[in-house]
Formats: structure tokens, sequence, C-alpha cells
């Protein structure tokens, strides 16, 4: 147990030390507070009965839920007051048709209700129209062209907000010609349900203003926020992801990223679809769901450390559309050839890895993984928790006794100080480094570092500082609840590694087994990828997934700049969607330029090429890049690979997940269709498991049937 | 105990808020606490803890889990809640005066705490609002500084140098003598 006040004093260390002269006096105040804390006992009948509320008003909820979803078709009157009468009468009958009074122009308005629908009406009167007032919601604020042809003559008329955007703006109050006033919607809304009608005016305007501050409060605390390091008892954290998107290969001929082998996002997605439920979103890294599966493609040629082949089609869920693939398949070590390797194994054995999916599974794994190893290899063992210590020193891998005793004495309990851990780890990889073996330190936790000064940013200091010294960093996230996969997504991507999440003892078997040497031994680093669009046959492009390694155009002959680092045998997939010049669609064209001619350049035009790819890669130890470039040919092949086809279903999957903006015609059924007919050998099962997943997601995917 | 709450919480998204209930069981001591430190009545804690979980459980629904932690939004709510009992009691006081203690509510005051309360209100009645949570989050709650920072809407930084101020602030209101008392063992 850590002293409470030595740990409130420490925290407060960071600031000017200038403010601690009178530390003591600090110590002292802050030792009152911890003792006159007030005794606060929750009453065990209170928390009953609120627990009783709490499921009472869950059942009232699903109540509404339920007959909200029931459809029901209204014609109001254009009195307001006969409108409430209309309400009150359909409460009780629903689907009923009403109509105005005698004598009176009569506005029918059909509304065909659906759950969340907003239908606005002035306070005094509303002019109407006669079109179904579907897409009305609180946020579309739009004035109809129907507006004011209902109005009566002693009152001025309001207008009725409906339409779609696009339409005329609306502004509120403000005359809109023909004594048409716009009233603020908000100011009277009519919430239609299945069988109820409630006045909205002010019930809206909370949530409104509810929601907003909720939006504004996340602003405030800006896009890292969810990076942002975790206490006791926090949830689990995904970066938002932004997506992807078209961009004009005149404005924009360059695309530039950095390779990702992670695999972290399927496994992750596994895990939810497994518990029934649907992955949210941003947990959903496209790149690294196609990079789960391996792929036929070539070998690379003598001298170099991978191949680089492409294959175009035409874009499943967007027949318009070409999709390019670009694949890279790194060197085959020979198991004769593979260098020794010094590795240290920092296991996360704070309270929150009691579990058994988590300590217990890490245990079974580093088992699996010590068994695949070479006598010649050393295994150090660094544990952390409130405490940090070296639980097996250095030890060479034929006493694999010695390595087995102490993976098993390994237990759980203790806060978490995973930077000390991590530095306790590098010291220990440094003492021992092997030159051109493969130093590498594997950390196994769930990333709930929250003790202490670890704030993300003096961690991610602390990994790109040690990064120079050859020690890769191989990164295994283990279990739920409290897995914070953005932080650890970060420190593999700045630590010169791969990052794996574990969910269950078949993964393991795959990471620590099938694909030990991709996982392992690099071959080469810093590996990014430049394309060059060819304006004259591609009017725009969009690079799938790979959101957060995107780099700027000058980084890529940056040698300082870090990207990402390919294993033995590791295969890597990107995708470009692009649109073919000639064949541009609503949305991705712009007006001619008024000051800038066309710059292309007459060769384009003469030169069949869609686009030129350029590589850079280091080796392992190597400091200086070397680069690769290879011209594509503009052919669209038309007998796909298998590769190919399973690696665009699996794109396409991570795009419903994702929701995404450009899914076009994507849906379950076609992944499900193209992922079967291209399973091929599946030595593994992974592609059939894939299968599996994609029914899952479709049972539980309501939006998208 | 570790709950798998994103999971709880794409229960709750995708319509089965019986999973609610777990989250319920797992924070309402947690927040009744908070709310009690910042009321130190009993009844009044319960009303608010209880506004607190129904608020939750209308916006659950629209909980961002890339935006934060479940944590940090219930408390949120809490102390918001907090603001609206007081605001609504005392419409003419400001947010800084409404809190607690000292600040003459006609409340009383649990009997168990009254004796502790007496002696810390000495040094907590002189910080305004947003001090007095800090102080009652870190050293009461116990919380860390990320998470603090999360639920005041400030940066850590921030969070910690208003931590110190405030205790240095108390420290110069607080009599030298009564100090010196209570530092003897009271």
């Amino acid at each position: 147990m850590i002293n409470k006040k030595d740990d409130i004093m420490n925290d407060l260390n960071i600031l000017d030390s200038s403010l601690h002269e009178d530390r003591e006096e600090m110590g002292r105040m802050i030792d009152e507070l911890i003792l006159h804390k007030p005794v606060s006992k929750i009453d065990p009948l209170f928390e009953k009965k609120l627990r009783r509320k709490i499921a009472e008003k869950i059942k009232m909820i699903k109540r509404t839920d339920a007959e909200r979803s029931r459809p029901a078709v209204f014609f109001l009157a254009h009195k307001r007051r006969i409108g409430i009468a209309a309400a009150i009468a359909a409460a009780a009958v629903p689907a009923v048709l009403f109509f105005s009074s005698p004598g009176r122009e009569t506005v029918p308005v059909a509304y065909l209700g659906k759950p969340g629908d907003i239908y606005s009406t002035d306070a005094r009167e509303y002019s109407g129209m006669a079109s179904p007032m579907k897409d009305v919601s609180s946020k579309q604020k739009y004035t109809g062209p129907g507006a004011g042809s209902m109005r009566s003559k002693s009152e001025p008329a309001a207008v009725m907000s409906y339409g779609k955007p696009g339409e005329r703006d609306y502004s509120p109050g403000k005359p809109l010609g023909d004594g048409k006033i716009a009233y603020r919607m908000e100011r009277e809304e009519i919430a239609v349900s299945g069988s109820r009608i409630l006045m909205k005016n002010e019930m809206a305007l909370k949530e409104k203003k509810k929601s907003a501050d909720a939006d504004d409060a996340v602003d405030a605390e800006g896009r890292n926020k969810a990076d942002a390091l975790s206490g006791d008892f926090n949830t689990e954290q995904y970066s938002a992801i932004y997506e992807n998107e078209f961009l004009k290969a005149g404005d924009n001929p360059l695309s530039t990223f950095s390779i990702d082998v992670d695999t972290a996002s399927y496994s992750n997605m596994r895990r939810f679809l497994n518990s029934g439920i649907l992955p949210p979103s941003d947990s959903i890294r496209i790149e690294e769901l196609i990079n789960y599966f391996t792929y036929d493609y070539p070998l690379p040629e003598k001298g170099l450390p991978f191949s680089v082949t492409t294959e175009a089609g035409k874009a499943p869920w967007n027949k318009g559309n070409i999709l390019v693939r670009i694949a890279l398949k790194g060197m085959e070590i020979p198991a004769k050839e593979l260098p020794p390797s010094n590795l240290v194994f920092l296991i996360d054995v704070s309270g929150s890895m009691v579990s058994e999916n988590k300590l217990g599974l890490i245990k079974k794994s580093f088992a699996m993984l010590v068994k695949e190893l070479t006598p010649d290899s050393r295994i150090a063992i660094v544990v952390y928790a409130g405490a940090t210590g070296l639980v097996l020193p250095s030890t060479p891998g034929s006493d694999r006794e010695a390595i087995f005793n102490a993976i098993n004495r390994l237990q759980a309990g203790g806060p978490t100080a995973g930077s000390a851990g991590i530095t306790l780890a590098y010291k220990v990889a440094m003492d021992n480094f092997i030159k051109g073996g493969n130093n590498r330190i594997i950390l196994a936790t769930d990333g709930d570092f929250n003790i202490g000064q670890s704030s993300d940013a003096e961690l991610v200091r602390l990994i790109e500082e040690k990064r120079g010294t050859g020690i890769f960093l191989t990164v295994l996230g283990f279990g739920m609840g409290n897995y914070k996969d953005s932080k650890l997504e970060m420190l593999a991507d700045k630590g010169n590694g791969n990052y794996a999440y574990i969910d269950s003892i078949q993964e393991a078997e795959k990471v620590m087994s099938h694909d030990i040497r991709s996982t392992l031994f690099t071959i080469a680093k810093d590996v990014k990828i430049q394309v060059e669009f060819n304006p004259a046959l591609v009017e725009s492009y969009r690079l799938i997934g790979y959101e957060n390694r995107i780099m700027k155009k000058e980084d890529f002959n940056d040698d300082k700049k870090d990207a990402g680092e390919m294993g033995s045998g590791h295969t890597v997939t990107a995708f470009y969607e692009i649109v073919p010049a000639g064949n541009s669609k609503k949305g991705t064209a712009h007006e001619p330029l008024k000051y800038q001619g066309s710059s292309i350049k007459e060769e384009a035009y003469r030169s069949n090429e869609l686009m030129t790819i350029k590589l850079r890669y280091k080796d392992p130890n190597g400091g200086t890049s070397r680069l690769i470039t290879r011209g594509i040919p503009n052919i669209i092949n038309t007998g796909l690979s298998r590769d190919f086809t399973f690696a665009s279903a699996v794109a396409e999957f991570g795009m419903i997940l994702r929701n995404s903006k450009y899914r076009g015609t994507a849906g379950y059924r076609q992944v499900m269709n193209l992922a079967g007919m291209s399973m091929g050998q599946d030595r593994h099962g992974y592609r059939a498991e894939f299968l599996k997943l994609v029914k899952k997601a479709r049972e539980l995917d309501k939006r998208n049937q | 105990m570790p709950i798998d709450e994103v999971m709880l919480i794409e229960k709750c998204r995708q319509g089965n808020l019986k999973a609610f209930t777990e989250i319920y069981s797992h924070y309402i001591g947690k927040i009744y606490d908070f709310i009690y430190y910042k009321t130190c009545h009993r009844e009044t804690a319960e009303d608010i803890t209880s506004q607190t979980f129904m608020k939750a459980l209308e916006g659950i629904r629209n909980f961002d889990t890339g935006k934060g932690s479940l944590s940090s939004w219930l408390y949120k709510i809490a102390m918001n809640s907090i603001i609206d009992f007081y605001r609504k009691k005392r419409d003419t006081v400001s947010i800084d005066d409404i809190w607690d203690l000292a600040s003459g509510e006609n409340i009383e005051r649990d009997h168990i705490n009254r004796d502790h309360m007496e002696k810390i209100s000495s040094y907590l009645n002189s910080l305004p609002h947003e001090k007095r949570t800090i102080i009652i989050l870190r050293v009461w709650q116990e919380l860390p500084y990320s998470e603090i920072a999360e639920i005041m809407n400030r940066t850590e930084a921030q969070c910690k140098m208003i931590f110190y101020r405030a205790i240095d602030k108390m420290k110069k209101q607080v009599p030298a003598s009564l100090f010196l008392l209570f530092w003897a063992g009271l």
C-alpha cells in the first residue's frame, strides 16, 4: 500500500520547485484533510430502492421505444387547438385521421411517424404542405417551398420547417417575403410517436442544450483526450478515427503513409462480436483487419527485403470506382539463419491483471513462445506493479525449466507503474544486448498505467528516446474491461514495434507460434509508402484505412521520421479506391479554377501509368533508407486473385462496421459472398472464422439488414 | 473488480438497458461518496445521487466511448446535479457559495460527521467551488489527475496548480494556533 499523503505530494512535485519551500506545512495540511475525511456510508436500503427505481425506468424506456417504432399516420388540422385535440385523440386511438373544423380551410398534413422524428408547427398557426415529412429532425432547420399557402388573414402565418438539407436556409423570426415569418422550430415541436404526441418545445430545448453542453465539454478536452491516462476505474479507450476522404489527384498528387502490421483491432473486434455486441466504430482500424490475414504474395527477389505487387479491379461497393491493391511480402528468414534473440518479457502484474483472461493467458502465451525459441536466445522477465522487479535475470533459452518456473510464479496485485517497468526493461535489454541480434522487449499488459507521473506524453518521450538504441518493442494487449487500446497502439507505433491483441488461447497460438517469426524478427524498419497518382487517369483517390499512419509528403524522404516495421514473412496490404478521370460523380468534382490552369504534364496523358509507387525502408540495424520505385500500368484485372477478393471483402466489412460514408452498396451479404468464394487453402481456419464473424455482425446489426 | 465497461455501454446503446444496472452497481458507492462529501447531508446526498443515475440512464445511449471515461462522465453529471440542486434552492446565491459545510444551510449536518466537519469547514469554507471539488476528488476520492482533469474540463497541469493553490490558501487561512492544536492530535 502506497502512502496516500506521499502520493498526493509526489503528484505535485512536477510543479515549479520554488513553490515547495513550505513542503512540510503542505504535508500537514494534507494530513489534516485525510484525517478529517467525513465518514460516508451509503444506506443499503436507499441503494436497493434506487436500484428498483432504475429497473422501473428501464422498463418505461423500453415501452416508449416499442411504441415509437410502431408506424402511425396522423392528419393534423391547421389550427393549433385542433392539432392538440387531434394529438390527444391520437394518443388514445393510434392511426386516426383528423380534419379541421368545417368552414375553414383544411390543411391535411400526412405524417408517417418514425422514432425520433420531430414535427414542427408555429405557436399559433402553421401553413402546411402536403408532402410527407420524412427526414425532419430537430437539427435540420429549413424552410419549405409550400409554406405560407394556407395562411389566415388575421394572424401572421408561420412557416413549416421541413425539408431536406440544401433547401433554403432557415432563419428564425425573419420575414421571408409575402408576410411569412419563419419561427424558431424549437418554440413548438410536436414529437409524433406511435400512440402519443408530445408537446416537446421545452423538452427538446432542454435536451438540445444538454447535448450541446456535453459536446462543448468534450471539444474543449480536445481530440487526444481519448488517449488520456486512466484511473482505477476507467473504461476502455479508443482514439477517434477520422476517415480518409477522397482527394483530387490534381491537387494532391502524393499520398504518403507508413506501413502497419498490427492486428489488434481484428481480435478486439472478434471479442466484441463473440460477446454479442457490435464493436464501437472507433475500435475498427480497417488496415489491421486486412493485415490480420496472411496472403500468398510472391517472395522478394534476391537482395530485397520484400516484394511489391499490385492488382486492380472494380470496387465491390462502388462499381464505378477502381480498387487498387498494393501488396508487400517480407522475406522469410530460414530457421537456421535466424539471428540470436535477446528478449525481455515485461509483464504487467498489477491488480487489474488478476483475471484468467489476462495473467492466466499471458502465462500460457509466453510458455508457447519459449517453446519456439532457439537455445542460443536469452530471456529475462521484468514485472511491474506497485514496485518494479527483475523476476528472471537474462537466462539462456536452453534453460527452459528456469524460465517456465519464473513464468508460473507470476502473481497479480498492486497498482501499475508502467513507466518504471519500461525503464528497467530497456536497461536489462541494453545490458544483454546482442550485436546484430534480435533485441526486443515484449510488453504484456492491459495498458492501465495508473500511478505516479506517467502521462502519455512522458511515456512516448521515454519510448522514443529508447528507439535509437536498436531495441524493438512488441506490445501484446490482454484482457478486457479497462483495456487501453489507444495507448498500446501508440506505444508500439513510437517504439519501433508491433502490436497485437490476444483475446484467446487461439490468438496466442497465432501470434506466439504460427506467426512467431513475423512477430519477433524485423527485416526492415521505417517502411514508408508514397504513391504519386497520374491526374490524367485518376480523378480522385482514397486510401482505405491507415488513418493514423498518414504522413506528410516531405516526411517520406526524411530519415528521421519513424514509420512501421516489417517482420519476417509479414504481408502488408493497402487499398486505394480510385475514381477514374472522366468518371467523376457529384461530390468529387469542383468548378474549374479561375486563376490556375491545368498543370498536368503532356507526359501524363501519353503515359499509361495509373500511378507510381515509391517505398523507403531501412535495414533493421541501418540508419539510411533505401528507395524502391514501381510504375503501375492502368490495367484493370478481370480475373482477380483470391487474395484480392478476400482482402477487399475484409475492407468492405470494416467499412460497414465503421459505418463509413463511402460504403456505397456495401452489405453483409456481399461481404459473405466475396469472402466465401475466396477462402483458398485457409490452413489455420482464420478465413472461415471471418465468415462466422460477418454472420454474427449481420445478426447484431439492425441498421444494416 | 474490473468490469467490462465498453461492453456494457455498447449493450446499452444497442437497446439492452439492463446492462446499466451493472454500471450502477459499480459506481453507486463512489458517486454517492462524492455527493456526500459535497453536501454532508444524507437525505440531500440520496436525492442528488438518485437524480444523477436517472440522468445517466437517460443519457447512456448517447455516451461516446471515444470521448472520455464513463467514470468522469458520471462524476460530471453528479457535479452538475449538485449545482442544480443548490441553484434551485437559492436562486440568488452564486455557485461558489452554495457549497455545503459551513455555508449556513438550514439542513442539519449529519451528527456523526459534525465534529469532523467543524474542523475542516474552517479550512474548506474559504475555498471556491472548483478548488473544493478538486480537493475532494484528489484527497478523499483518490482520483488521479488525468481523471480529475476530465471531470473539471481542465488540463492535468491546471488541476495540479489549482490543488496546490487551494492547499496553500487553506494553510494561510487557518490560524497558526489552531493548526498546532490539530496537529497535536485532535
